[in-house]
């Protein structure tokens, strides 16, 4: 998610506007004057993002860079949203670090490489997760010094079309922020389930599940999408007996190819993931020692009762609005609760733009941020852009599922005509030497032009082989300009190209 | 000679070539390393794929000097940037002929003269500048005339390499329409088929020339193919913001008892199947770009894959549902048809609705929705009609707005 810090000259210091007016007993003349000047003609911003994820802080960063007087609203009192905090970041540490675990546990024997005693110290392992957390939200704080931005901690609340109200976290007085534009980018929560209280200990959401102090005997996830599947890879391996409960016949949700979804189903189970899909939890009751479920088949309505110690509810996440006072200037949202937006993020006043998970599109740290330029570059330059048919999609389990541009079943919904090659990991060189032989490459190009419409991996480094796809898709590649393109051997890549040669023509190795 | 080496020599003779547009070799690098020449000129380098010209800023070395790979040998500065230029291997300075300055030098304009390492410089026969490198274009300022005594350039006499068929078809083209570089894929198809870029019309990014355009250029595909994908794509690219619905505001009290009565009444048969049409005009369809039935089914997966939730009573599994924040297509009673249905003229007919799991679900009788299009031609008004429970009405309203919209006005906006 974070990028990396560029030494810039910082165009102007941050200032600590908190401590400014936090205590009343700390004024005097100059800071008076400070404070009315702020919202004085001269102290008015340019710009004022209120939210400070991946979309809000890099449109706040791209604002400055492009001349803008930017500040930025975070009422989390750390920078980075939900995706640095308590999402993206800190999960792939937990995922990589249980993956060591559990590697050294089940699988290095077959290498040659005998370790006794290996033993799970759960508390270093969430240190080391909190250690890369701080140090990327610190991070961001430092790259708003180093461009400018005005980082104001506390709740935003739109008053008015040039105006924004911040609450400050530490109490204090409300700060009252001019502005000519703001960015709405407020992100989203998990959305709960009915009947089940959230409590973060028992029944937990993701927020829940990258803070657990024991490894739970039995966990249940419902909801067998990407962060269920994840977070649910992660207990598994560091011992749970985790079963997920999905109400779709398939897992991975929406956007998942199904061959993938189909092997990926497979994989995980064989990594000790219990499945129930077609199966929905008609209620829950966390009033005793653990939680019990009881679920029901969508097949043919037979009744279970599930019992566990933790229950982690990954059935999606809804926007986030409130506070944000959408009300006060008449902004619309949809039945969703999505704020109502137009193709250049502007709401029924043109000047105040939202972008990211509180606004429409898939919910993804890298498409708020795509949208977080684009949103600034509308309002410097009025062109921004963002092409919505190449953003790539990750689940960081193991092996990874990557892909990007459409799935075999839209493409055949859209009517068109369509080639599909693949190429198992199986038959690679490398993947051979790393005994990793889980998954596949699948193409999906159109039948006359050969022009790729999606592309999907699972298998071992798929979130970082996406990367060649998304380029592909982005400059409208053939599957022959891809089998054309050396590949180096040995490595993992050559599946991909194998899989585009299987596309156009026939692989070699396969 | 190590790999670094041969490397170096590889690009080196890239760069060399004669005739070789210096346009196309984004080259940073300089080398002296020649096959059978003792000397040769050193030219104005391309440093970007589009510098047309740049500025000495200053030599870095002096005449007569020697230089070792990696060296700064000059700056230039272009319109972009100022960049460095380094050797890539071993060489000496023999000759500076574009001093520093304030005036631009066109890519290819002879400046330098580069030897060998090995080479004694006093006796170095200097080269006459080689024509084929110096820019055509008269706007260009006129090279040193310093040591052109030459007539005939030794570079062609001796023609160290051969131009290969490709650089030369590619290259010598002007002007060229097509700026892109032909992709891998393309490479093998233009010339086994004796094309030039510059024959083929690109559909792609930008403009792009891509596979698909070759072939279609060719005869191979069906001409409007890769026009239509390109379109079908670029609408993709956006995002999807053409099904909101916006959220009800509370309706004023007495609409609200007003709504609260329609309810009551229609509590007995909730259920009860309605029919529910608009008229939808075909006129704006481009049935040569696309067949008619492929442009309705996408209408019809376009306006399914938006719909707001139905409105059967809130049962267990409809809350579900909602509080599962996925598209509401995959759970929510879908009107779709078989593409197939639509091959005009078709004789009406009723197509049944895919059982969707959701209903099977939630125990309702199927909402046996059914768009029928009457025979016709493509230009004419015509009723597109979806029976579906009562309660239902608003929802197969939408439904049938959202593909009125995309038959209607969908195709304009690609």
């Amino acid at each position: 998610m974070l990028k990396t810090f560029q030494k810039q000259a910082a165009s102007s210091v941050l200032r600590p506007l908190r401590s400014r007016f936090a205590s009343p007993s700390t004024f005097c003349i100059a800071d008076r004057q400070s404070r009315r000047g702020y919202s004085s003609e001269s102290g008015e911003h340019d710009v004022v993002v209120i939210g400070g994820g991946p979309g809000g802080y890099v449109a706040a960063i791209k604002a400055a860079q492009l001349g803008l007087k930017t500040a930025c609203v975070e009422k989390r009192g750390a920078l980075g949203g939900t995706c640095l905090n308590v999402g993206c970041i800190p999960s792939k540490s937990l995922l990589n670090n249980s993956h060591i675990y559990h590697q050294i546990k089940h699988d290095i024997k077959q290498r040659g490489i005998e370790v006794d005693n290996v033993r799970l110290n759960l508390d270093q392992m969430m240190a080391a997760k909190d250690k890369s957390v701080k140090s990327l939200t610190g991070g961001i704080e430092i790259l708003f010094k180093q461009n400018g931005v005005d980082y104001v901690k506390g709740t935003g609340t739109i008053t008015g079309e040039n105006e924004v109200k911040v609450k400050p976290i530490d109490g204090g007085e409300e700060i009252s922020l001019k502005t000519k534009n703001i960015i709405i980018a407020t992100g989203s929560e998990a959305t709960p389930f009915p009947g089940l209280e959230i409590d973060e200990k028992k029944v937990i959401t993701s927020t829940g599940a990258i803070a657990l102090t024991e490894v739970p005997k039995k966990m249940i996830v419902i909801g067998g999408g990407i962060i269920g599947l994840e977070m649910g890879s992660v207990w598994s391996r560091l011992g749970a007996e985790v079963t997920v409960v999905e109400y779709l016949d398939a897992i991975g949700g929406p956007g998942m190819d199904a061959d993938i979804a189909k092997t990926a189903q497979r994989i995980l189970g064989r990594q000790g993931i219990k499945f129930k899909t077609a199966h929905k939890v008609l209620s829950g009751d966390a009033s005793g020692k653990g939680v019990k479920l009881e679920i029901e088949s969508v097949k043919n309505q037979k009744q279970d009762t599930l019992e566990a110690d933790v229950v982690l509810v990954a059935i999606g996440r809804r926007p986030y609005t409130e506070g944000l006072g959408l009300e006060n200037v008449g902004i619309e949202t949809d039945e969703r609760g999505r704020i109502i937006i137009d193709q250049e993020y502007r709401t029924k006043h043109e000047n105040i733009r939202v972008i990211g998970d509180v606004t429409f599109g898939a919910m993804l740290a890298h498409k708020a941020e795509e949208e977080g330029i684009a949103a600034a570059e509308f309002i410097k330059k009025g062109y921004g852009h963002v092409n919505y048919g190449a953003i790539p999609s990750v689940m960081y389990t193991h092996p990874e599922a990557a892909w990007v541009g459409q799935t075999e079943q839209e493409v055949k919904a859209s009517g068109k005509e369509y080639v599909v090659g693949t190429f198992p990991f199986l038959a690679n060189s490398r993947a051979k030497t790393n005994l990793e032989t889980d998954g596949m490459v699948k193409f999906i190009a159109e039948k006359e032009t050969d022009r790729v419409l999606g592309i999907h991996i699972i298998g071992p480094n798929a979130g970082e082989m996406i990367a060649e796809g998304v380029l592909a898709i982005e400059y409208g590649a053939s599957s022959e300009d891809i089998a054309r393109t050396s590949h180096a051997h040995p490595t993992l890549s050559e599946a991909f190209k194998e899989a585009a040669m299987a596309t156009y023509d026939k692989a070699i190795h396969a | 000679m190590t790999s670094t080496m041969s490397s170096a020599l590889r690009s080196s003779k890239r760069i060399l070539r004669p005739g070789y547009s210096w346009r196309a070799v984004a080259a940073r690098g300089i080398s002296s390393t020649t096959r059978d020449l003792k000397a040769h000129n050193f030219n104005m380098p391309a440093l970007s794929p589009t510098m047309t010209e740049g500025t000495i800023t200053s030599w870095r070395i002096n005449e007569g000097d020697k230089f070792s790979a990696g060296d700064v040998i000059l700056e230039v500065e272009t319109d972009k940037a100022q960049m460095d230029v380094e050797a890539q291997d071993d060489g000496i300075l023999a000759k500076i002929f574009v001093q520093a300055s304030k005036d631009a030098v066109q890519v290819g304009t002879r400046i330098g003269v580069l030897a060998d390492i090995d080479d004694d410089i006093s006796t170095l026969e200097i080269p006459p500048e080689s024509p084929s490198i110096i820019p055509q274009e008269s706007s260009s300022p006129p090279p040193p005339s310093a040591s052109q005594s030459s007539p005939s350039p030794p570079k062609q006499e001796s023609k160290p390499e051969p131009t290969s068929a490709s650089s030369s078809n590619i290259e010598h083209h002007k002007p060229r329409k097509n700026p892109f570089i032909p992709t891998p894929g393309l490479i093998h198809l233009l010339r086994t088929n004796g094309l030039q870029m510059t024959d083929v019309n690109g559909t792609g990014p930008q403009g792009r020339v891509l596979k698909g355009d070759v072939l279609a250029h060719l005869g191979k595909i069906d001409k409007n193919k890769p026009k239509s994908l390109a379109n079908d794509i670029a609408q993709r690219a956006k995002l999807d913001l053409s099904n909101i619905t916006p959220k009800k505001q509370p309706p004023p009290q007495k609409q609200q008892e007003k709504e609260k009565e329609a309810k009551k009444e229609k509590k007995p048969n909730p259920l009860e199947e309605i029919e529910v049409s608009i008229p939808i005009s075909l006129a704006n369809i481009n049935t040569a770009q696309r067949p008619l039935e492929a442009t309705i089914a996408q209408a019809v997966e376009l306006a399914n894959s938006t719909l707001p939730p139905s409105k059967i009573p809130a049962t267990p599994a409809e809350l579900f549902d909602e509080i599962l924040g996925l598209p509401s297509s995959r759970r929510e009673p879908k009107y779709s048809v078989k593409a197939a249905e639509y091959k005009p003229p078709a004789p009406a007919k009723a197509t049944p609705v895919v059982a969707d799991l959701f209903d099977e679900i939630i125990g309702v009788a199927k909402p046996k929705a059914v768009v029928s299009k009457p025979a016709g031609t493509p230009s004419e008004l015509q009723e597109f009609k979806v029976k579906v429970p009562a309660i239902d009405r608003d929802r197969a309203e939408f439904f049938l707005a959202k593909v009125k919209y995309s038959l209607e006005q969908g195709e304009r906006a690609v």
